[in-house]
């Protein structure tokens, strides 16, 4: 019981702390942003497990952490609200060339990061090339050229 | 603001608006939790980390916040009374409660009865002598109870944090 109670926990927890940490953490990974990573996921283990170290509890936390992400996964299908909160919704950060200042600040998303997603993307060379720069729920820059410059 | 028109997209601009507020306060918690860590609030050192209490002219110095599977120690400071036999009792809560692995020196004898665990540890007598007990939680919660010094009692309260 102990192992499906903590798997529960943890689950609410990473989800909780990383929605409300923002989407920016993931979406222009550095380096540093990746071993922050590898270190969460290394404090998170021993929370998992506590001091039983068994495959059955291995086992157990495996299908309980699934589980959650199965079950989850149909609410939220049944649930738009829900699933806006959990997953959170994309966001325009230039159109039509003109950049969002306001949405960007907000998303901590800076100017660089989009011509660079436009540059990797689609080579485009300025924003005024950009028709929209959508931040997406996955935490992704996606890029729409002006006609002519795709 | 940026206009969607050419773009099927669901934006939500409104609900993203707010999301970002709630993300900003969050982030205060985030700067709350971590100065409440720091100052002890979440056991494992910092000034409200641990507590002393007084049990005649003896002191217990033992965790305000403990954390559940997590090895902690309560310390006994005998004040010398010129006994070299000192009587620790512990109430069964603190039985119930906390799992002691260890004690420092071992007692010279521990018995266990309904009013809890009775710890006789030997001193030098006329000289001040110190004693610890090393426990792992048994659950989070509180634990409320008390251990009398040669039947002096003191009340003691833990927050067992998961």
């Amino acid at each position: 019981m102990e192992t499906v109670l903590r798997g529960f926990a943890i689950y609410a927890i990473l989800l909780l702390v990383l929605r409300l940490s923002g989407r920016r953490t993931l979406a222009q990974m550095t380096p540093f942003d990746l071993v922050l990573l590898l270190i969460i996921a290394e404090t998170t283990q021993q929370a998992l497990l506590g001091d039983d170290f068994s495959i059955t509890n291995a086992f157990v936390l495996i299908v309980t952490l699934f589980g959650i992400d199965i079950a989850l996964s149909y609410v939220k299908k049944g649930h738009y609200g829900l699933a806006r909160l959990i997953d959170g919704t994309p966001t325009i950060l230039v159109s039509h060339g003109q950049p969002d200042r306001r949405a960007l600040v907000r998303a901590r998303v800076s100017l660089d990061d989009v011509l660079k997603a436009a540059r990797i993307q689609q080579g485009l060379e300025g924003v005024g090339q950009i028709k929209f720069a959508v931040l997406e729920a996955s935490g992704e820059i996606s890029i729409v050229p002006k006609n002519g410059n795709g | 603001m940026a206009s969607s028109e050419q773009l099927e997209l669901c934006e939500h601009r409104g609900f993203q608006e707010s999301f970002w507020t709630v993300q900003r306060w969050a982030w205060v918690g985030y700067g709350v939790i971590i100065v409440a860590a720091l100052l002890g609030l979440a056991g494992e050192g910092g000034v409200f980390a641990r507590a002393r209490t007084e049990a005649g002219a003896n002191v217990i110095d033992h965790p305000r916040f403990a954390r559940w599977q997590t090895q902690d120690s309560i310390s006994i400071a005998f004040a010398p009374n010129g006994a070299v036999e000192r009587r620790v009792l512990l109430s069964p809560e603190f039985v119930r409660g906390l799992a002691v692995e260890a004690i420092h020196p071992q007692p010279a004898r521990s018995t266990a009865g309904a009013a809890g665990e009775d710890l006789i540890i030997r001193v030098r007598s006329n000289e001040p002598g110190t004693a610890t007990l090393r426990f792992k939680p048994n659950a989070p919660g509180i634990v409320r109870g008390t251990v009398s010094i040669d039947g002096v009692p003191a009340a003691v309260t833990i927050i067992i944090l998961p």
